[in-house]
């Protein structure tokens, strides 16, 4: 009995809460799934877009995303790179999602952009070198931040640390290839920070999409951030 | 008291074997083992075939090092203890590793055919069990007749197809792009027998009665095959001589200094007929450029079941390969061609190991590959997306992953798929079908992505005390 006693006691002890000083992803869109395809750039992107406007359905990832290949004259169902879809929502806007609904599958037929999309979402945007401070700055300015990295199998499978999903460096990591993902939050647990980040993997993954990363992961992995700035009011 | 021999047949399906092995099963009769001297030599020869090392094996029999040298050397004969140790740990029967004496009642079968005076004795001795062998046979044997419709039908490529009717291979040969040229020789009357002769290749009895083949152990799959067309093609080519009994050994690493030009064309004639070849080109998508590639001829030859070598003169006998495309093939030495498939992995033995890449035209192909042959795999993995390959299906019935590295396609290239190279081998793994996923592993309802069907059969080794090296139809295949 005296035993139970310590050891629940050793718990308490341990129990450490995350100092959470920014955390804005309840005002969010809803987690959404990629599925196979290499579109984590757009969904992150989306995820800012959709909160820049504050509009209160998601707006169209395969319009974003054709019109990003296109740009960077690529195959369908490739990749996207920063520059064409920063370009294509600058250009081509974005409409809501109903008018052309997102595939997950990698072996999709992608057609063809609808002739009459509805209301057009515009952005301009800025990109930089990722830094913690940037980061930090744009979220104090309630402005959600992207931010591409190398994923590693701490990131794919994220730990459970005093309660929190967490994705901690590890100095010999099995990286899995560049992401991006949408910076929500920012919160410390015993001085050592962490980034808090709304995926694109689905509900399952991390705390129901979610994940604090670690600074020392970031610094080591993260290569670029992306943030957006109102250009004018949507388009008919 | 009579002396007994144990066969061991090539057998095809089981119920065909079973049949051969209890027909020839009544004519073996006890050994004594007491009076078989054991050959150092061959037990050497059979541990580096099957590739341990000396220490290793002194371990696994509880012996000496010493003792394992003097054993190997000649100078000291085992016990029998530890010649079942031996017969155990190479998972061999016993009577393998106790060699026949000559003896006053074998001498009695020898029949006037020579041997080759530069057989060891233990070779020699053999041969002399199996001509014993020939000459008790009266039934089943191969006729003179279907000899010679063979041998028309064989000299002319154009009668390739109905060369392979006639052998019963043509359908199964367009199926499983291969001919299953052991099987056929079951099926036209030969008695084939495995042994492990320590230095010919294999050994063709024929005479008006009764036509053998016997064929050594200690030779590749493809070495093996290429033994037995050489065979059938010398007693082809026999047909047209005036001598009725045919003495041959067959040499694989000098068949081609050995076999004439004729006999030569007939082993091509059977392994890689034109049928088959233009078939298997269309299947892979291949035109020439992609014949001349090494890495593609390597692939082929162990898909068709044929040497490098002879694959490449298959080819050429097509008039798909250029001379100096031709030229360039034969001198490509197929160690580096494995080497270059395997990248920056370095495994022991390559010379005795195949490394099979298994790319998507396998998919309905088939696939044989020995335990302890290589399957590299290269897989599109949807790793930033959180995808991956699930092996636990092949580690949990005993395949070996020997190498697995993720490669990203570029840098930049955010959201880019990578590519997972896997370097597998069947080890201990029992026969089935085995299907590898690519899904998200933290999904509550899994969605696979891609699925990959390995399809095993493990080569039967000891059935009964009998070594059965590798079924005809025994397959891996990839789906």
């Amino acid at each position: 009995m005296a035993a139970m006693f310590l050891r629940q006691k050793t718990i308490q002890t341990r129990s450490v809460k995350m100092d959470v000083i920014i955390d804005f992803s309840d005002r969010m869109g809803l987690v959404r799934d990629q599925g196979t395809r290499g579109t984590c750039l757009v969904f992150a992107t989306t995820a800012a877009h959709e909160h820049l406007h504050g509009v209160q359905q998601p707006l169209c990832i395969e319009w974003l995303y054709y019109f990003a290949i296109k740009i960077n004259k690529m195959a369908l169902n490739s990749w996207t790179t920063v520059p064409s879809v920063l370009e294509a929502l600058e250009v081509n806007g974005q409409p809501y999602e109903v008018v052309w609904r997102y595939q997950g599958n990698s072996d999709f037929q992608q057609g063809h952009p609808p002739d009459n999309p509805g209301p057009l979402f515009y952005a301009n945007s800025k990109v930089d070198a990722y830094e913690l401070d940037t980061v930090v700055n744009l979220l104090n300015q309630n402005c959600p931040t992207v931010i591409t990295f190398e994923t590693t199998y701490e990131f794919k499978f994220p730990r459970r640390v005093n309660g929190y999903s967490t994705v901690e460096y590890n100095p010999n990591p099995k990286k899995l290839g560049l992401h991006a993902a949408v910076a929500v939050g920012f919160g410390s647990i015993n001085g050592k920070k962490y980034v808090k980040i709304l995926n694109s993997y689905g509900t399952d993954w991390g705390d129901q999409g979610l994940t604090w990363i670690s600074e020392e992961y970031l610094d080591v992995h993260a290569d670029v951030i992306l943030w957006l700035r109102n250009q004018n009011p949507s388009k008919e | 008291m009579p002396q007994r021999y144990t066969f061991i047949i090539w057998h095809c399906t089981n119920e065909e074997n079973d049949k051969l092995m209890d027909a020839l099963n009544t004519q073996t009769l006890p050994v004594d083992r007491k009076t078989d001297p054991v050959s150092g030599q061959f037990l050497k020869q059979a541990r580096e075939f099957l590739g341990y090392r000396s220490d290793d094996v002194a371990v696994r029999l509880d012996v000496q090092h010493s003792t394992l040298q003097k054993i190997e050397n000649g100078t000291l004969t085992p016990r029998e203890g530890v010649l079942e140790k031996f017969a155990e740990y190479y998972n061999w029967p016993l009577n393998w590793l106790s060699l026949n004496k000559k003896t006053a009642k074998s001498e009695k079968f020898v029949s006037h055919t020579p041997i080759p005076a530069n057989l060891q004795e233990e070779d020699q001795n053999e041969i002399r069990d199996f001509k014993r062998v020939t000459q008790s046979r009266t039934t089943g044997s191969l006729d003179a007749k279907t000899v010679n419709r063979l041998s028309i039908l064989a000299i002319d490529d154009k009668h390739s197809e109905a060369l392979h009717r006639e052998l019963n291979t043509y359908d199964r040969a367009v199926d499983n792009c291969r001919i299953e040229i052991l099987r056929a020789l079951l099926e036209i009357g030969v008695f084939v027998f495995l042994r492990p002769i320590s230095k010919e290749s294999g050994i063709l009895l024929s005479s008006n009665r009764n036509t053998c083949m016997m064929f050594s152990v200690f030779q590749t799959m493809s070495e093996l095959r290429f033994s037995a067309a050489g065979a059938l093609s010398t007693l082809l080519m026999s047909e047209h001589s005036e001598n009725s009994n045919v003495f041959e050994t067959i040499k694989a690493e000098d068949t081609f200094k050995i076999l004439s030009k004729e006999c030569y064309k007939i082993v091509l004639n059977l392994l890689l007929p034109n049928f088959l070849l233009d078939e298997f080109m269309a299947k892979q998508g291949w035109g020439s450029k992609e014949l001349a590639n090494p890495v593609n001829m390597y692939q082929a030859s162990l898909r068709l079941g044929t040497s490098y070598r002879s694959t490449v003169e298959g080819f050429n006998r097509l008039g798909n390969l250029t001379s100096s495309d031709h030229r360039d093939l034969i001198e490509t030495d197929v160690t580096d061609i494995k080497r270059s498939l395997l990248e920056d992995f370095r495994v022991d033995c390559l010379k005795e190991r195949e490394v099979w890449y298994l790319s998507k035209p396998d998919e309905d192909a088939t696939i044989r590959a020995n335990p302890k042959d290589l399957l590299v795999l290269k897989l599109k993995e949807h790793s930033s997306a959180g995808y991956e390959w699930d092996l636990e299906p092949l580690e949990k019935v005993g395949f070996n992953v020997l190498y697995d590295e993720t490669k990203t396609e570029g840098l930049g290239q955010i959201g880019a798929p990578s590519h997972r190279s896997l370097v597998v081998n069947p080890g201990e793994s029992d026969s089935g079908d085995y299907l590898i996923k690519e899904s998200c592993p933290w999904r509550r309802v899994p969605t696979p992505e891609a699925n990959l069907t390995i399809r095993y059969r493990r080569p039967r080794q000891l059935i009964n005390g009998r070594y059965v090296p590798e079924a005809e139809n025994n397959t891996n295949s990839v789906s």
